[in-house]
């Protein structure tokens, strides 16, 4: 954990994306002056800071009301009874008012999004939970997330009670319903400790835009047609997936783990990968290029991306993808799993009118292109004839 | 702990709110077994089911959910034939109600709606059943009550973050074991969490203590109806009609009838506490004429004025009187005073003419008044009301029919035998004397004939014959109690015809001697004579035998009158009771001039500090100006440099020893001692020469975390052992190396 301490920030304002990873904390008695630490907290229970909400529950209702009962009972028959009674449900209200802040003052959160989002797969949005205080447990914790366009919404329960100086990660298996760029926000901080008679709420918005991968579909490819169309493989001399070594290079994110050459990383005391001369197999360029006329219904679209994307993953697989090719781009080289990424990356960015002609026509490698069939089918041609539909 | 709170799951949480939940359930039927309401067996059933519930949870959980939906149209079926029932009577009903729909919550699955009307049924029951009866055990109650129910609530808050949706889950109850259960909520508490539960619930009960002593007392007067609780049932000897033996049983029940406040010093005479006025006779006994009860004046008030003939101007020692439920509707008065206040309104009838006054129903809990100004009274004063005494008494003639009050005193037994027996004893009080003779002598000779050669007792075997019970005992010599020596002391006064009325209440009391209080038990009731005087009014007289009045088989050691006092009471049950009346006087009736008395003492206080402060200040100015308007010669510049010099030195010394505790308090708390470890380590490292690049990434990742763990925020820390032990290889290897 190499995070920064906790910085002090006013609720009610968004964070920014890219101090998501700092923890968070209600804001009480962060300063180091006590003094005015105090006299803030003095403040804030008569004009409370922006964000905090306080709300009575439907057990806070009753017990309202039951001071209310209470309250004229006594008042009118002057039974010290009833005024004890009432003293006892006053002053629990005032506990809970207590034991609720001290809830807060020992507890920090911080969003924790690592992706990668894919539209229909469920991925995890966690919040992670420290405990700052060193004597007492945290307990009774909720937080709503939620997200932007496509509005789906979550309350993460902490159940269990965080031991002093513990963290725990509340998790979300989110599912994007559609691809594109998205952001999940952590709305609020909500508890309704210690006896569920006041709702608190803390609005701290914590936005961490995401982006959101086509989904996966099931439209599998037949070349059999397109095979006897298929030009010769060549050999190549550019890195790749073979049996040959062609350099040994420094580990870098996303490469195989079955790259790793495990000898030279001994020797080396640092990861280090080796590079194949490519096979000369035949190689596919997946072409994305077309006219923004023909992708005008927007369903169509959607399922040309996702179509597109299982396309480009599946030939990755097989290592048999060459690259992609971009409207008005040069063709994209694909050979490990961060130019993949990237890919997957502008398809979930891809609108329609950024479509246009493909930017290069490939060598050595089949053309993949795609193009609208009736009101809903894609298809899938390789240098002209259909070979998957979706 | 940890591993414990770790584990706990939903099911956990259920068996304990519900086994909390028996628990706030039987604590709320405690102080009902105090109210008199004859709701006896239905409390015994529920706190026998309730205890059912808690011990065998199991078995209220098997029974099928059909079983709970049937539940509730019975009840409603029940509770409105009770309430119909009931006539106007609506608190028995009321409170059976609440009881039968707490026992249904405490026995059927909830969720937490029906958990959170459980804590509100429970709730009303521990208040109502607080209000009806006042008892001191109210406190212990909410006592427990309190902590009960905050970790009943705290438990369910919990539950929510397993199950928003509010299920019942259906794995509660599966091999359930007490043993195992029990085990389990042991290692839920530790001492700290032990400690911190404590202070808050000392917290709690301070701010709630605060709250109530500054709740502001607006005393409306009860314009708004509430629970008020009629006795279902009086002692018959304090009552309007009174047979021979009545006062007697009470004086075999040792309960306390009433606790009276009458300040720090104890009253150097007994007092008479007078009750009622039984002014007509009757063979079964005396008792309240129709024409006397007609005279009553009702008030409903909480301020209500003495009768006439009680009336006292002028100021004396308030009384506070506290008067237990179900011993009678008449109010014990000990004297004269000017004002009655209540706690709140009541409906009263004064007896003007008599000096009594009675509350509408007898009160079925403890009734609170005080009596200003009170002074003893041995003599009531002439009233208009006494008026056609005062021409019968003159001989002009009082008219015919049925005699009403007052001439209902001078009423006799119509048996020539009981007045051939009247008439001896009047010729014996007389002595031969043939001289006109006057109340106070006749009734002091009187007293002196029938104490003469009689003792007390409470069991009298009266001989059999014609005539009144009262003149055949007046005949005989066999010894009799307080209502005999009355009654016969009213007859032979009658009979010599001087007016006269039996008095009935309570005489002396036991004083408490850690309190300094009356305890008046019913075994003090009494009754004495009153003779009337035509130019003074109605004299006292105590016919029973001196020392021996309001005693159970043993003569009590207190005077009748102005004698030596009893021995202050400071046995246990003494000490118990007087815890009573701390919570009578304390809390019960703290009312707003307690308040005010309250907050005039703490700014008294405050003043008291402010004008010493000033008064310090002011001559320490005074003096240090004069200090410097005076010679500056070396000697005076020289205290002035020794002085500066010791004030720096204090100074510095404080500041030294103040940053040594908070030092010393950093180092014992936790992240101090782990930091420090991680110094220990990063020197060991250095000393061995594992701090260079050449260690190694294993020992500059190690070196990296510890100086994260020396330097860095304690929420950022990496897992602390698992380094400290990397830390530890990595010295071992250095040194090795």
């Amino acid at each position: 954990m190499s995070e920064v301490p906790p910085v002090e920030r006013e609720a009610g304002t968004p964070v920014p994306a890219e101090r998501n990873a700092e923890w968070r904390d209600p804001g009480f008695f962060v300063r180091r002056r006590p003094l005015w630490s105090a006299v803030r907290l003095v403040v804030q229970l008569f004009k409370p800071p922006r964000g905090h909400r306080t709300l009575p529950t439907r057990a806070g209702a009753v017990l309202i009301l039951l001071c209310l009962g209470i309250g004229t009972a006594a008042f009118n028959t002057s039974q010290n009874i009833l005024y004890i009674a009432l003293a006892l449900l006053l002053s629990s209200l005032l506990l809970s008012g207590v034991l609720s802040w001290l809830n807060f003052k020992g507890c920090r959160w911080r969003l924790a999004v690592s992706g990668p989002f894919r539209a229909g797969e469920s991925a995890p949005v966690a919040v992670e939970v420290h405990n700052a205080h060193r004597r007492l447990p945290l307990y009774s914790i909720a937080f709503e997330i939620d997200t932007h366009i496509g509005a789906d919404k979550k309350v993460l329960h902490l159940r269990r009670g965080i031991l002093p100086g513990d963290t725990v990660k509340l998790e979300w298996l989110w599912k994007p319903s559609r691809r594109g760029e998205e952001v999940v926000i952590l709305r609020r901080l909500v508890s309704k400790f210690p006896f569920g008679f006041l709702r608190k709420s803390i609005e701290f918005p914590m936005e961490h835009p995401v982006l959101v991968w086509p989904a996966k579909i099931d439209a599998p490819l037949t070349f059999s047609r397109a095979r006897a169309a298929r030009p010769m493989g060549r050999l190549s001399h550019r890195a790749g997936y073979g049996a040959d070594l062609r350099n040994l290079r420094d580990y870098r994110p996303g490469d195989p783990l079955r790259q790793i050459h495990w000898r030279a990383t001994a020797r080396q005391g640092r990861l280090t990968v080796r590079e194949d001369f490519e096979e000369t197999r035949h190689s596919y360029v997946v072409s994305l290029g077309g006219s923004a006329r023909q992708w005008r219904l927007e369903a169509q679209f959607e399922k040309f991306c996702s179509f597109a994307a299982t396309v480009v993953e599946d030939l990755y697989r097989a290592g048999r993808l060459q690259g992609v090719a971009f409207p008005r781009e040069r063709a994209r080289p694909v050979h490990n799993l961060g130019e993949l990424h990237a890919v997957f990356d502008a398809l979930a960015r891809l609108q329609p009118q950024d479509c246009g002609p493909a930017g290069e026509e490939p060598r050595f490698a089949t053309l993949l292109t795609f193009r609208p069939e009736g009101s809903e089918s894609v298809l899938c041609l390789a240098d002209g004839i259909t070979v998957g539909q979706a | 702990m940890e591993s414990r709170l770790a584990k706990l799951d939903y099911a956990d949480l259920y068996r304990m709110k519900w086994i909390l939940g028996g628990l706030l359930g039987l604590l709320s039927l405690w102080n009902i077994f105090s109210l008199d309401l004859g709701l006896d067996w239905m409390v015994r059933g529920a706190a026998i089911l309730m205890m059912a519930a808690v011990l065998w949870p199991p078995v209220a959980a098997s029974l099928p959910a059909w079983f709970w939906r049937v539940q509730t149209p019975v009840i409603v079926v029940f509770v409105v034939s009770d309430f119909i029932l009931a006539g106007g009577d609506f608190i028995p009903p009321l409170i059976r109600m609440v009881i039968l729909l707490a026992l249904l919550r405490t026995l059927q699955p909830r969720t937490r709606r029906e958990d959170l009307q459980l804590v509100v049924l429970t709730l009303i029951l521990v208040v109502v059943s607080g209000v009806l009866t006042l008892e001191i055990s109210f406190a212990l109650q909410l006592a427990l009550y309190t902590p009960l129910v905050m970790l009943f609530l705290f438990v369910v808050n919990l539950s929510e973050s397993f199950s928003p949706e509010d299920t019942v889950p259906d794995n509660a109850w599966k091999r359930f074991c007490w043993r195992r259960f029990l085990r389990d909520v042991r290692g839920l508490f530790d001492s700290r969490l032990i400690i911190f539960s404590g202070v808050l619930f000392s917290g709690m009960m301070l701010s709630a203590s605060l709250l109530f002593i500054s709740l502001p007392r607006f005393e409306l007067g009860q314009t708004l109806p509430f629970l008020t609780m009629q006795a279902r049932g009086t002692y018959t000897g304090f009552s309007e009609q009174i047979t021979y033996g009545d006062i007697v049983s009470i004086m075999n029940d040792d309960s306390v009838a009433f606790r009276a406040d009458v300040g720090p010093v104890r009253p150097r005479r007994s007092p008479y506490w007078r009750m009622l006025v039984l002014d007509e006779y009757t063979p079964e006994g005396f008792s309240v004429s129709e024409s006397l009860r007609e005279r009553g004046r009702s008030v409903s008030s909480n301020f209500v004025a003495a009768p006439a003939v009680l009336r006292q101007p002028r100021g004396g020692t308030p009384w506070t009187v506290y008067f237990e439920g179900g011993v009678s509707r008449f109010l014990p008065f000990p004297g004269s005073f000017g004002h009655v206040r209540f706690q709140s309104r009541h409906d009263v009838v004064v007896g003007d003419a008599t000096g009594t006054a009675a509350m509408r129903e007898a009160p079925g809990n403890v009734l609170f008044y005080q009596l200003t100004g009170l002074q003893h009274a041995d003599v009531l004063p002439l009233h208009e009301a006494d008026e056609p005494l005062i021409r019968a008494l003159a001989g002009e003639a009082s008219g015919g029919g049925k005699k009403a009050y007052p001439l209902t005193t001078l009423g006799l037994p119509g048996d020539a035998a009981s007045l051939r027996v009247l008439d001896d004893a009047v010729a014996a009080v007389r002595g031969g004397d043939t001289e006109a003779m006057d109340a106070e002598t006749f009734g002091r000779r009187a007293v002196a004939l029938l104490q003469h050669g009689r003792g007390y007792s409470l069991r009298t075997d009266i001989p059999e014959g014609d005539g009144d019970i009262l003149t055949r005992w007046l005949d005989s010599d066999v010894a009799g109690h307080c209502e005999l020596f009355a009654g016969a002391f009213v007859l032979v006064a009658r009979r010599a015809g001087f007016p006269a009325r039996v008095v009935v209440g309570f005489h002396g009391g036991d004083w408490n001697g850690f309190e300094n209080y009356f305890m008046v038990r019913n075994r003090h009731a009494h009754a004495w004579a009153e003779i009337f005087d035509p130019e003074q009014g109605w004299l006292h007289f105590e016919p029973t035998p001196a020392g021996l009045s309001g005693a159970i088989g043993q003569p009590s050691e207190e005077a009748t009158a102005g004698g030596t006092q009893a021995q202050a009471d400071r046995t246990w049950a003494a000490y118990m009771d007087s815890l009573r009346v701390i919570w009578y006087r304390r809390v019960v009736n703290f009312d707003r001039e307690q308040q005010q008395q309250l907050v005039s003492g703490i700014g008294a206080v405050f003043q008291t500090v402010r004008d010493s402060t000033e008064a310090t200040l002011r001559s320490a100015f005074s003096a240090l100006r004069e200090w410097f308007g005076g010679p500056w010669d070396l000697r005076h510049i020289l205290i002035l440099v020794r002085n500066i010099a010791i004030a720096v030195i204090v100074w510095v010394l404080f500041r030294v020893a103040l940053r040594w505790v908070l030092t010393r308090a950093r180092i014992r708390s936790g992240s101090a001692r782990t930091r420090a470890k991680a110094g220990r380590f990063l020197r060991r490292l250095r000393a061995a020469g594992a701090d260079r690049e050449s260690g190694g990434p294993d020992s500059a990742r190690v070196r990296a975390e510890l100086r994260h763990i020396r330097y860095g925020p304690v929420v950022s820390w990496p897992e602390v052992d698992a380094v400290f032990r990397s830390a530890r290889r990595a010295v071992r290897r250095a040194a090795r190396v």
